[in-house]
């Protein structure tokens, strides 16, 4: 007899073994209320929302629901509606923030994973804003923003920089993303660095004491042992912080209304307005279907462009 | 070996297989469920958008019957609701309401006082669901038309038309719709011009006279904030702004007048023109542009009749100095734009009757009158303005005129986006992003369809 293990040539062919296991029937009995009701929570709204953007919606119009085909997709992508340029200021906003908060974040998490006096307390200090509701900060930072007795424009006058007189939000575009962008930061590159720095410490210490014993340098060392075991981390974080950028409201609301004019109207901020402000609800869910097409889109790229190299 | 491979990868096709069974049926039961209510929603939607119901619905409760209304309130009724004095004195509004019907009761609840558009929402899911109640419902005057289109509430001129002539003549016109009264005014406001007299020494008649004593105060006073302030944050005060400018309502279906360009070039020239106003006004929001005038920042402020009562008070640096007058507008009238709380029906309240006698109770003279006196709300009712009232707040006697050249807003179905977009066009002309012209013109074609689709 051989001692590989080959397989009869008359083998019987397998059967599929639809069988109940013991105990298997009693499991899916007992998970089936959690899947009923994440399926009610997250299947019902996007089936409703799918529905919808087919219709035309209108309670107050009276749109009662007519098939209306692909109507309300060509006004997501109508530059008369201003969804399309809503739909570029979120992309571009998008790229900023995530390349800015991830640099910053990445950054922190290294400090943090290095020994020193206090880490313990820096690691729950970065947190704070973390912790602090999205609205509340955005309207402590609107305060800060103030032109007139504001806190940044008195930093920036005590340091003599250039910009102390700018009138931040409202003003002009630019001047108004960047006050978004600063509050959005502030609040999200500790979640940032929090997630970086346990992929930091997963990495083990040996691979750090080979390289520097094969007389690595502090670049090669990030690039060659840092950023590949930081992959997973990476990835996680990346679709995370992407996700959230891409789905931004709460600081739009709180800070800008969408102004100065329509400059800082995001996607988002245009869901919610088809669907309280005008009460259209099919464009409404139109722009919901196109978000979550767009939300699976980026988390397949991530999957594929940091998947592990064989 | 490989065939317990082989075996195992067998099982777990299987249980990927009872799995995904399970799942697809999951999903195909919520979907069916989805498809239901959908179908549902929208015969919902159909019997909500039938023609406005000229009679109440049937199965009405007799006045005389004892019986409990819903008045959904805004902030909330009591000593602890958001506005304070306002729903203190909503509340003593229901007390003595009952006292004198005792077969009524009236419960409050409280819908959002922080923001319209979520107030809005929260009534708008009762009529969805074709709720009876609330059965009265504090509102926001933008709300009205698109509710009488979509048959939400009630007309109310068997009851109170023949009473149009005793409230302000802008309060009846927010309250009409396709020449129905659907809303009665509650409390009134206006939008005026208040001036500190040590620093503007004569009325401004002329919106160029307002620029011109603007100038001087800011050159007799250089630590001032602002000749002329104003709420110029995105929001509902930049239609405020542009109607109390105009000094008429706003021509929403010819938007692209040369009136209309006047007056949104004017306030485009307050900043970047004259220079009376500062860049920084697009972040003043109110209630924050107040303290600007009580604490002598700015020479002139438009802004609500809250202001006087803080401006006459304890702390302020205006007390004695504030003149209070509605705004020399560009169409050569003086004009303010209106605001204020209205009093809206359920179209399928069951208490037609009781409701009834609860509108009138809070629409006496005397209510109105004690209402002003205790929280400062300004009666809409032109009998309420008595010598009492100005006995005890002498400063209605200068707000009156104002609110006797109030201008109404857009009362349109399709207010909502009316808005949205003249807020658009009035915030990119501040923020200097388009001239007044383009913005006009752009705007003009964004928001005439809205207009005619009425």
């Amino acid at each position: 007899m051989s001692a590989v293990d080959v397989a009869p040539a008359t083998a019987p062919r397998a059967r599929r073994a639809l069988r109940w296991r013991p105990g298997e029937r009693t499991g899916y009995a007992m998970a089936s209320p959690a899947v009923i009701a994440l399926a009610a929570i997250t299947a019902y709204p996007l089936l409703w929302n799918l529905w919808t953007s087919f219709h035309d919606v209108d309670p107050l119009t009276g749109g009662t629901g007519q098939f209306v085909g692909l109507s309300n997709y060509r006004a997501v992508f109508s530059s008369q509606t201003g969804l399309l340029a809503a739909l570029m200021h979120t992309l571009i906003y998008m790229v900023v923030s995530v390349t800015v908060e991830m640099a910053l974040g990445l950054g922190i998490a290294l400090l943090l994973n290095r020994p020193m006096r206090g880490r313990a307390l820096c690691r729950t200090l970065i947190l704070l804003p973390w912790a602090v509701p999205t609205v509340v900060s955005a309207l402590v930072w609107q305060t800060l923003f103030d032109p007139q007795g504001g806190g940044v424009n008195y930093m920036l006058s005590m340091l003599h920089l250039p910009g102390s007189h700018t009138v931040w939000i409202g003003a002009t575009a630019s001047a108004t993303w960047a006050s978004i962008l600063v509050a959005d930061a502030w609040q999200s590159t500790p979640f940032v660095a929090l997630m970086l720095l346990a992929g930091l410490q997963a990495i083990p210490r040996e691979l750090y004491e080979a390289a520097r014993v094969d007389g690595a340098s502090a670049w090669q060392t990030f690039r060659g042992v840092t950023l590949p075991n930081l992959r997973p981390a990476l990835m996680v974080t990346l679709v995370f912080r992407t996700l959230q950028a891409f789905l931004i409201f709460d600081i739009i609301y709180a800070l800008t209304q969408g102004g100065p004019g329509t400059s800082t109207q995001t996607i988002s901020y245009m869901t919610y307005y088809n669907f309280i402000v005008s009460d259209n609800f099919g464009v409404g869910a139109a722009i919901s279907i196109v978000m979550v097409i767009v939300c699976l889109l980026i988390a397949g790229v991530y999957r594929v462009l940091l998947r592990p190299s064989t | 070996m490989a065939a317990n491979f082989r075996a195992a990868r067998r099982v777990r096709r299987a249980h990927w297989f009872k799995a995904r069974l399970a799942l697809i049926g999951a999903l195909s039961a919520v979907a069916v469920a989805a498809c239901g209510s959908s179908s549902s929603s929208s015969a919902t939607s159909k019997s909500a958008s039938a023609s406005a119901a000229a009679k109440p619905v049937s199965g009405q409760v007799p006045a005389s019957a004892k019986q409990t209304i819903v008045f959904a309130v805004q902030g909330g009724a009591g000593a602890s609701a958001s506005f304070g004095g306002e729903g203190e004195f909503t509340e003593k509004e229901i007390v003595s309401f009952e006292k004198a019907h005792p077969n009524i009761t009236v419960k409050p609840i409280t819908i959002s006082g922080s923001s319209v558009e979520v107030a809005r929402s929260q009534v708008q899911n009762y009529f969805l669901a074709g709720d009876s109640t609330p059965d009265v419902i504090d509102s926001d005057q933008t709300w009205v038309a698109p509710w009488a289109r979509a048959g939400w509430i009630a007309p109310l001129d068997q009851a109170f038309g023949a009473r149009r002539s005793q409230w302000f003549p802008a309060a009846v016109a927010a309250g009409t719709y396709n020449h129905h009264l659907y809303a009665l005014s509650w409390y009134y406001n206006a939008e005026g011009l208040y001036y500190n007299t040590s620093l503007v020494h004569a009325a401004p008649t002329t919106p160029q006279q307002v620029v011109a004593e603007a100038h001087a105060a800011l050159q007799a006073d250089p630590s001032l904030k602002a000749g002329f302030a104003f709420d110029g944050y995105k929001d509902e005060g930049l239609v405020t702004l542009l109607t109390t400018v105009l000094g008429h309502p706003i021509d929403v279906a010819h938007l692209d007048n040369p009136a209309t360009l006047k007056a949104l070039q004017y306030i485009h020239d307050l900043v970047y023109k004259y220079g009376v106003t500062p860049k920084a006004v697009v972040d003043w929001q109110l209630p924050a542009t107040q303290p600007l005038f009580t604490n002598g920042q700015a020479a002139m402020l438009l802004d609500w009749p809250y202001v006087y009562q803080i401006a006459e008070s304890k702390g302020s640096k205006v007390i004695g100095k504030t003149a209070y007058i509605p705004f020399p507008s560009v169409s050569g009238v003086p004009a303010a734009a209106v605001g204020g709380d209205m009093l809206t029906v359920n179209a399928h309240t069951k208490h037609m009757a009781a409701v009834i006698e609860f509108l009138q109770w809070l629409e006496t003279p005397a209510n109105q009158t004690a209402r002003a006196i205790f929280s400062g709300d300004p009666p809409s009712l032109l009998s309420a303005y008595t010598p009492a009232l100005f006995k005890a707040a002498p400063y209605f006697r200068q707000e009156v005129h104002v609110f006797k050249v109030a201008v109404a807003r857009p009362v349109n179905p399709n207010y909502e986006q009316i808005t949205a977009d003249l807020q658009n066009m009035i915030s990119s002309v501040l923020a200097n992003q388009q001239s007044p012209a383009q913005a006009l013109q752009s705007t003009a074609q964004q928001v005439a369809p809205l207009a005619s689709s009425s």
